[in-house]
């Protein structure tokens, strides 16, 4: 599934040399396989799985890139940026963390990819849940992301949205946190991101009407402090181009 | 004495390692807003909860604990070997593990957590899982001072409590423990400080809600994300209990021997 | 009625068994290291016995069956280290009457601690206490208990003379009554404590009798060592005993001729001479060599084969070990049979 040949076609190689065939070390023959150039990517964590094939398929591309992923919380990444991580490329979960690191930024950041919440409970679905209303009852153990985290602020907004008053006992500090207590059967139900569904064992989804009213957008961009300009440049246009959605298609996210 | 020349520089090296962190810290703070930072709403109640949960869990550790170093020193070979190791090992665990291992005993679904729920009774999510959390890391502390003052003590006097007719139990609350009251406030103080700084095991077991299991530490965490000066406040008001409560517990206990 | 404790404890080859009379007090006497402290703790149940059988007033306390648990034998070991605990003067002595449930226990404390002098420091805590205080403490804390036998491991080691002088008088008193056992290396707290005495050497009673008997006429070198004597022993023979290097020594009294006999005396009453055969009359000489030279204070103890004697440090710095010598020792004192 992570095959690189299957994500990355023929003519999408073409079109991704066409920026960059300048960039090759050895200009006169064929690319050569030793890897000269590190591109110090930093994700979101709830990019991990994609991010990782993203990764696989540019390297395919260009075989002398060692795309190197650093994965964490968009604001602990943000933090890491502001105080001079050497990160060539930021992928965040929210626009508010790209929007923290703005002055490192080349450019505009692009959205490449958008994402909606859902209930994720235990599998067999124990506490019955049917939708959001569900959580607003006190027999049924839910945990939500705390509000000031990007999930939780996601969350409370649409549960405004929706009219419902959720009766969380406990406001994680992460999704993964969320997701854990769900997986578990320490909660009957959580609100966490369509994505996450599928990463966590022992969790299904339940659908939320209406999730379309909160979209999560992620940004991508190149940073100023970036060594190799083009290929990050390109590594951006790549997550953002047709392969890259191919991939995130697969994985659960939304198109921007 | 001292050393060779040679250490110098790796001891400023060594010092600064741990120093350095903890002076950035400082540098960070907000200095003129640092008591209306400590004295916000979500702080206070982030302290309160923490002071009132570490208080419980060192209560807990207390009556408890003493026993369990009774009970341990009262052990020989490799039994003794073992069961020490098991009991210290919240020592060196990693928090998030005891918190997963607790998970699985108290949780919902727990080993002793499902039939408790199923008789109605929850302890997840409840401030009574923040004491749990704590009083398990707490624990080796109140046992290995109370162990390793008994192995110091010896059991002389104890023996000679006994020829003057008094019962175990008046021997151990007139003789025994008083002899102990400088490791028993060690193991104490020790104790607390380490209910007050849990974090991983009150996050994998407890939750997070403001009031009833959101801790100090785990206010410190969210509060990063929106209001790092709060965080920073708050980590300094931990860092004086913490700077505070060493001070008091490696005193040197010299010339509190009883003839 | 009276009290008899056999204890072995293997781990340091103690193997004894000491017997005391109703009231009365028995010395433990022994160097440092002859395992008196280790019976004592083993009888008082400090340390663990390999096997004991302990009777007091014909009542197994420990021996075949389960052994009556140390704090209902109403034995109390006074230790070397006092072992005092961590509370006030009062309080440890009032311990042993709380633990019996009396409730005027601070005013039979308080009697105590009048009786032996130290009222006034009730407050105290040990470590405020100077070391002749502490075990006077300790000695109130151990009578307060009411103990039936009361068990006392050198209670003057580690005073200043003064301070043990006048402790020793106070126990005397006190202890008049009580059946008590009392260690210790000095003869002269047998003397002045005991009714009876115990020889003990490398964790073995080697003699025991009463203390007049064994203080003045011990049976064996190490015994008469142990009460400050020299034992002259030899075969009787005509009104005088018959050393084995075959000098003579005119003894009144003693067991008939041929049997084994001996006179004791204190080695500063040994004279002593060098060079010919001394002229003295008054004195029986004995020949002998000089095997040791052990100095004590002013004086040196010059140690041969048969005697020792005990005399200025100036004559015995003229004596080499293998120095001929003669031992002069009064004629005519009374001699007493070796054998039972």
């Amino acid at each position: 599934m992570r095959s690189p040949a299957r994500v990355v076609a023929a003519g999408v190689v073409a079109l991704a040399l066409g920026g960059c065939a300048a960039l090759s070390p050895d200009s006169q023959g064929a690319p050569s396989t030793a890897v000269t150039h590190v591109l110090d990517v930093y994700a979101a964590a709830s990019l991990s799985e994609v991010m990782e094939t993203l990764a696989v398929g540019f390297e395919e591309v260009l075989p002398w890139v060692d795309v190197r992923v650093t994965y964490g919380g968009s604001s602990d990444l943000a933090a890491q940026i502001l105080e001079g991580a050497p990160a060539a490329v930021f992928a965040s979960a929210d626009e508010a963390q790209m929007a923290a690191v703005a002055d490192e930024v080349a450019g505009e950041p692009v959205v490449f990819a958008t994402n909606t919440l859902t209930i994720a409970v235990p599998e067999g679905n124990p506490a019955g849940v049917t939708g959001l209303g569900s959580l607003a009852d006190d027999a049924v153990v839910t945990v939500v992301c705390a509000p000031q985290v990007p999930c939780g602020a996601a969350t409370a907004t649409l549960a405004a949205h929706a009219g419902v008053d959720i009766a969380a006992v406990s406001e994680e500090l992460s999704v993964t946190d969320v997701l854990g207590k769900v997986a578990s059967g320490q909660a009957d139900a959580g609100v966490v991101y369509v994505t996450d569904v599928p990463r966590a064992e022992g969790v299904e989804a339940v659908a939320i009407d209406g999730a379309d009213a909160v979209v999560n957008r992620y940004p991508i961009a190149r940073l100023k402090r970036s060594d190799f300009a083009e290929i990050a440049d390109d590594f951006v246009a790549y997550v953002a181009g047709a392969e890259g959605r191919a991939v995130l298609a697969e994985a659960g996210f939304g198109a921007p | 004495m001292t050393g060779p020349r040679w250490l110098v520089p790796l001891a400023v090296a060594g010092a600064l390692l741990v120093a350095l962190p903890l002076v950035g810290l400082l540098a960070r703070a907000n200095w003129g807003d640092l008591w209306a930072l400590i004295t916000a709403p979500a702080s206070l109640e982030a302290l309160a909860l923490s002071l009132r949960t570490s208080i419980a869990a060192t209560a807990l550790v207390l009556v408890l604990g003493v026993p369990l170093g009774f009970a341990l020193h009262g052990l020989h070979g490799r039994v003794r070997a073992v069961a020490r190791a098991v009991l210290l090992a919240p020592l060196v665990l990693p928090p998030v593990v005891g918190g997963l291992a607790l998970l699985y005993a108290f949780g919902r679904r727990g080993l002793l957590g499902g039939p408790l729920e199923d008789a109605g009774v929850s302890i997840a999510y409840t401030t009574v899982a923040v004491v749990l959390a704590q009083a398990f890391v707490a624990m080796p502390f109140m046992v290995v001072s109370v162990e390793s003052a008994l192995a110091t003590h010896g059991s002389r006097r104890e023996a000679i409590a006994a020829t003057l007719g008094a019962s175990r139990t008046r021997i151990l609350a007139r003789v025994t423990l008083p002899a102990l009251g400088p490791a028993l406030a060690t193991g104490t103080v020790l104790a607390f400080a380490r209910a007050l700084g849990e974090f991983g095991a009150t996050l994998t077991f407890a939750g997070s809600l403001a009031g009833v299991t959101r801790t100090t530490p785990l206010e410190i965490y969210l509060a990063r994300e929106t209001d790092p000066d709060a965080a920073v406040a708050l980590s300094i008001v931990l860092l004086v209990v913490a700077v505070t409560v060493v001070a008091v517990a490696y005193r040197p206990v010299a010339g509190r021997a009883v003839r | 009625m009276r009290f008899e404790a056999q204890v072995t404890v293997e781990g340091r080859d103690v193997d004894a068994t000491l017997t005391v009379g109703a009231g009365r007090t028995l010395a433990l006497l022994g160097p440092n290291g002859s395992g008196k402290s280790t019976a004592l703790e083993a009888i008082a149940g400090v340390v663990r016995p390999t096997r004991a059988r302990i009777v007091l007033d014909g009542v197994e306390l420990v021996g075949a069956g389960r052994p009556v648990p140390p704090r209902e034998r109403g034995i109390v070991l006074l230790a070397q280290d006092d072992a005092l605990f961590p509370m006030s003067v009062l309080d440890n002595v009032a311990f042993g009457p709380r633990a019996a449930g009396r409730r005027d226990a601070r005013e039979v404390a308080g009697t105590w601690l009048e009786r032996v002098g130290c009222a006034d420091l009730a407050a105290r805590r040990p470590g405020e206490l100077s070391g002749g205080q502490a075990r006077r403490v300790a000695i109130a804390r151990a009578l307060a208990a009411e103990p039936r036998v009361l068990l006392l491991d050198e209670p003057f080691a580690g005073l200043d003379v003064e301070a043990a002088s006048s402790i020793r008088t106070m126990l005397r008193a006190l202890l008049a009554d009580v059946t008590a056992i009392v260690t210790t290396h000095d003869a002269l707290d047998a003397h002045t404590l005991a009714d009876d005495v115990a020889v003990m050497d490398g964790g073995r009673v080697v003699e025991a009798g009463a203390a007049a008997e064994v203080l003045t006429r011990p049976r064996t070198p190490f015994a008469a060592r142990m009460a400050a004597r020299v034992l002259v022993a030899g075969t009787m023979r005509g009104g005088a005993l018959e050393l084995p290097g075959g000098a003579r020594v005119p003894v009144s009294g003693g067991p008939g001729g041929g049997a084994a006999g001996a006179v004791a005396l204190p080695p500063s009453a040994v004279a002593l001479a060098v060079g010919d055969a001394p002229r003295d009359r008054a004195l029986a000489w004995i020949p002998d060599a000089v095997t040791a030279l052990e100095p004590r204070g002013d004086e040196v103890r010059v140690v041969g084969a048969t005697v020792a004697a005990d005399v200025d440090a100036t004559v015995a710095a003229q004596l080499d070990a293998g120095a001929d010598v003669w031992f002069g020792v009064p004629r005519g004192l009374a001699a007493y049979a070796l054998t039972d």
